[in-house]
């Protein structure tokens, strides 16, 4: 698999068919997941991953539609993830990102995909790092991932990018719930959106008061925007495209070593499965959890 | 939401309990008063004349148009014969609303649709193929341009005509649209100028048709559009209003006419006539009385010309079935009954094909039968509000003002009607309602002849979609290639760029406008230039 | 079992979201995950069902039925499993096309109930006819 470059090319929809079969396979879970994660790791972490975070409204989408013209002037493609919420009740889910983002005269250089949460807690899916890494091993060269926004602003998404952009606007929560939220720390850069509106330089001078207390030699740079009219994101992206471009490799890495844990967890339940099985149930029965422990040591000492 | 129908839960489209009966107590207190007040006189909400009908039918004024220019100039003519009293020029919804030409890969993509629901009209020429015989100069016509960024483009195409054809501006009566609700809450365009553009457009025409045009409707806020999209009669008015103000206080803050006749621009509205008679009649008869309390209290103005609101009326197209289509017919009669109730002035009755397409000719002549027939055969004429003084209908109009007032609060509460666009507060209202409709449909509790009971499958009556001409796309293109090959090139380009200069600048567009349709400049380059200075409205809503 | 995947697309130019946006809650509420495209070309709806990877696609239909057939048959010539279902002012000739090439249709009227139902049984995860 291997994305083309090429806007103006035939779209190879083989190829795409394929990548998008696979991340469904992952949204699925479970053992087929596990081996498309792992067989993606293989590749080296070449890709850049953008988190845009923030609370609902605050014009995320609208941020990615004047980001992606920009950012595909650097890259030679963009993937872009859009996740929203499902619903707690009936597991539905309604992916209204296409309409808000404008992708589609890009054709072959923009992969979209809307993913629902599936119940998932922190902003994103639980695909959402297995396809990251799996679009990275597709050669994707930036990956955008637009979190979905539940009230508070959601924070997973910081073990999983590169650079995380939080989008708040002018009278959101003020400096001392950015604090409160943790956000201050966690943002790479902050976009005020909506930046018209009354309050600007108010919630502006708080975030800035606040990013720089924070104990880093280059504090985060805070850009008023107006997505719609694109006021704004040029400053804006010169800052991520540069952030991006200096992005530590063990930040970029950070996703890897979460998904070589989770394989490592699922590796060890899956040895658990097979140690009950083997006579390690019953030799368990009655026993404390020391001998249990003990058991188990030995089973691991039998197999090696 | 459908008003149940028996027993004591019955309830109004307003979500108004309504009782078995009505007696003189249920009046509220403070409108009593206005009960006897005749016809004519503030508040106005018994109607515009004390003699009605009987001094000034209303006017027969149908949506009509397809295809070519000269296919709808043929179907304009053919609705006249038979009996219209004004006329509608439709045009071409994906050129048109979104001013492209035909031309653009977004039109490319869809050739076959143009002119499936009015012609395509790029340049003066093929407007005035259009008007081409027909009485501008004695009727009343309607220019088109119901979208607000396609309003000043249509508006000085069909004046230029009038203009090359020696007739007077100042004499000219007729009306655009220019109407929010159509492409902002119902039917969103996939690409328009934002909202503030869009107010800037329609108080630049308000000032120009001051100045040139006094007899001209300069825009007709469309409450049938925010209607037929979900908001309930209340809601109707309430919105309907609160984008009145948006016009008005952009005019006072801008300071170059007079407040009084921006106001009288402004109340010349269109509302949509559904079926429940009594809600739809009380509607009618609200807003005439809510528009003169407007003026009065929040601008001081009590001149009767201006204070006297006129209304055009539209039957509501979302209630016209596709199952057992002729039900319609009567579904039209019955809507329009209401209309004439509430003293309308001008109505136009949509086709029994409704729900399978544009209508056809003789559903657009059964349209107008329909207006004759309730004109002249069943004495609905013969006397002015004729439902004036009934128990039911003067508390049911009191209770609906009361509603309406509270819901333009709940909207100015929220930064005014287009904020409320904006946000997609409105579509949302919309939305819920719909819902609620939907659901009661499906239930089974609210009764559709033909679609949740008295089914049949013999209908002697089966129709099908009205299909107009097949070469309007090819024609279209045709003359877009002629008309740039045969004008003065440099005119248009100079044109062209003034408009992009005062675009950018605060003064009136409308006479920049008149000289690019003067020079044959084309929609979609008009477009084009709207789209490079005002940027694009990001939609509130996912569909 | 995942939950199934709805690619929703209005093929004209005409804007009209009542219907859509109605059928779409409809099912998300029966437990679908409804991808949203709005007005968008034939290229459009196959690139996003492609992208997607999607068990149904939805098509609204409110202009010359040419332009929705052309969405179907590049729909169906790229992805030739796919199942389609259709909805909006479709005048009875246009629905005989339409399911000519294999697709349920829905003009106004229909009962939400039956268009969840379809969704079910065209994305496998019913069988009753």
């Amino acid at each position: 698999m291997s994305n083309a470059a090429d806007a103006a090319a035939p779209v190879d929809f083989e190829q795409r068919k394929a990548l998008a079969r696979a991340i469904t396979s992952i949204e699925s879970g479970g053992n087929q997941a596990l081996t498309l994660e792992e067989a993606a790791l293989a590749t080296p972490a070449n890709a850049h991953v953008l988190g845009i975070t923030g609370p609902p409204g605050a014009g995320k989408s609208s941020l990615v539609s004047a980001l992606l013209p920009l950012a595909l002037q650097r890259y030679s493609s963009v993937a872009v993830l859009a996740v929203d919420p499902s619903s707690a009740v009936t597991g539905g889910a309604l992916l209204g990102d296409r309409v808000r983002i404008d992708y589609r005269h890009f054709g072959n250089r923009v992969f979209f995909r809307s993913m629902a949460s599936r119940g998932h807690q922190g902003g994103i899916a639980a695909a959402t790092r297995a396809t990251i890494n799996l679009l990275d091993a597709d050669q994707w060269p930036l990956i955008i991932i637009e979190t979905l926004g539940i009230g508070q602003v959601e924070l997973d998404i910081v073990d999983l990018a590169d650079r995380v952009l939080v989008v708040l606007n002018p009278g959101w929560g003020d400096g001392f719930q950015a604090n409160k939220a943790g956000l201050t720390e966690q943002g790479d850069a902050f976009a005020l959106n909506k930046a018209d509106r009354p309050g600007l330089e108010q919630a502006k001078i708080l975030l800035e008061q606040s990013l720089q207390c924070l104990p880093v030699e280059r504090p985060p740079s805070v850009f008023p925007t107006i997505a719609t009219d694109g006021d704004g994101v040029t400053e804006l992206w010169h800052d991520l495209a540069q952030l991006l471009a200096d992005s530590p490799t063990e930040s970029s890495k950070k996703r890897r070593i979460l998904a070589a844990r989770e394989a490592a967890r699922a590796q060890l339940l899956s040895d658990f499965e097979t140690f009950l099985n083997c006579g390690g149930g019953e030799a368990t029965q009655e026993k404390s959890p020391g001998t249990a422990t003990d058991l188990l040591a030995q089973f691991y000492q039998q197999r090696s | 939401m459908q008003a149940k129908g028996s027993g004591d839960t019955a309830r109004a489209c307003s979500d108004i309990p309504l009782k078995p009966y009505y007696t003189a107590d249920d009046i509220p207190d403070g409108h009593a008063a206005r009960v006897n007040q005749p016809p004519g006189e503030a508040p106005y909400h018994r109607g515009f004349h004390p003699s009605g009908y009987r001094s000034k039918p209303w006017r027969i004024f149908q949506l009509s148009g397809f295809g070519k220019p000269e296919d709808e100039n043929e179907r304009i003519k053919f609705l006249l014969k038979n009996g219209e009293t004004g006329f509608i020029m439709e045009h071409d919804r994906n050129t048109a609303d979104h001013c492209y030409n035909v031309d653009h890969p977004e039109v490319l993509a869809r050739r076959e649709d143009v002119g499936l629901t009015g012609a395509v009209m790029q340049s003066v020429r093929d407007t005035a193929i259009c008007l081409d015989g027909l009485p501008m100069d004695t009727s009343f016509g309607h220019a088109g341009g119901a979208v607000v960024q396609h309003a000043p483009f249509a508006l000085a195409a069909y004046w230029t005509v009038a203009k090359q054809r020696g007739y007077d501006l100042q004499r000219l009566a007729g009306t655009g649209q220019s109407d929010f609700n159509l492409t902002y809450l119902g039917c969103v365009t996939k690409q328009q100028i934002p909202t503030d553009a869009g107010l800037r457009f329609n108080a630049d025409i308000i000032e120009f048709c001051t100045e040139h045009l006094p007899r001209w409707v300069p825009v007709s806020i469309a409450g049938y559009n925010g209607a037929d999209t979900g908001l309930t009669p209340d809601q109707e008015l309430g919105s309907l209003f609160a984008n009145a103000v948006e016009y008005l206080d952009e005019i006072a803050k801008r300071d170059r006419i007079s407040l009084e006749i921006a106001a009288r621009g402004c109340a010349g509205v269109s509302f949509r006539a559904s079926i429940k008679i009594f809600e739809e009649a009380c509607k009618m008869r609200a807003a005439r009385l809510m528009w003169s309390d407007l003026l009065r209290q929040r601008y001081g103005i009590t001149d009767p010309r201006v204070a006297n609101l006129r209304i055009h009326c539209v039957t509501a197209g979302s209630k016209m079935a596709y199952q057992q289509p002729m039900n319609n017919l009567v579904r039209g009669a019955l809507m329009a009954v209401s209309a004439v109730l509430g003293g309308v002035q001008s109505l136009g009755v949509s086709g029994y094909d409704e729900a399978l397409s544009i209508p056809s000719e003789h559903a657009h002549q059964m349209s107008v039968r329909i207006q004759q027939i309730l004109m002249e055969e069943t004495g609905l004429t013969d006397v002015t509000d004729p439902l004036g003084g009934s128990y039911y209908v003067e508390t049911l109009t009191a209770q609906l003002v009361e509603k309406a007032w509270a819901f333009f609060e709940d909207i100015q509460s929220r930064g005014g009607y287009l904020a409320c666009l904006d946000s997609g507060w409105l579509h949302a209202k919309a939305e819920e309602n719909q819902h609620a409709e939907f659901m009661q449909t499906e239930s089974g509790d609210a009764h559709i002849v033909g679609v949740t009971m008295a089914h049949d499958d013999c209908s002697p009556f089966e129709i099908d979609g009205f299909i107009g001409s097949d070469d309007a796309f090819d024609v279209a293109l045709d003359r877009l290639k002629e008309v740039k090959r045969s004008r003065h090139e440099r005119g248009a380009a100079d044109a062209l760029r003034r408009l992009e200069q005062v675009c950018r600048g605060t003064e009136n567009i409308m006479p920049a406008m008149m000289d690019c349709l003067e020079r044959e400049a084309t929609l979609g380059e008009v477009g084009d230039v709207y789209r490079e200075v005002f940027g694009d409205w990001r939609t509130p809503i996912q569909s | 079992m995942r939950p199934k995947r709805i690619l929703m697309a209005k093929t004209g130019l005409d804007g009209h979201w009542r219907g859509p946006t109605i059928v779409a809650r409809a099912l998300r509420d029966a437990g679908f995950e409804v991808i949203m495209i709005g007005m968008a070309t034939t290229n459009e709806i196959v690139a996003a069902a492609v992208d997607e990877d999607v068990d149904l696609v939805g098509l609204n239909i409110g202009g010359h039925i040419d332009v929705a057939l052309r969405a179907v048959d590049a729909v169906q010539s790229t992805c030739p499993d796919m199942p389609l279902f259709a909805g909006g002012t479709i005048p009875p000739h246009a629905c005989k096309q339409l399911e000519a090439k294999g697709l349920e249709v829905f003009p106004p009227g229909s009962a939400l109930t039956d268009i969840v139902a379809s969704a079910n049984r065209l994305t496998g995860l019913s069988s009753q006819q």
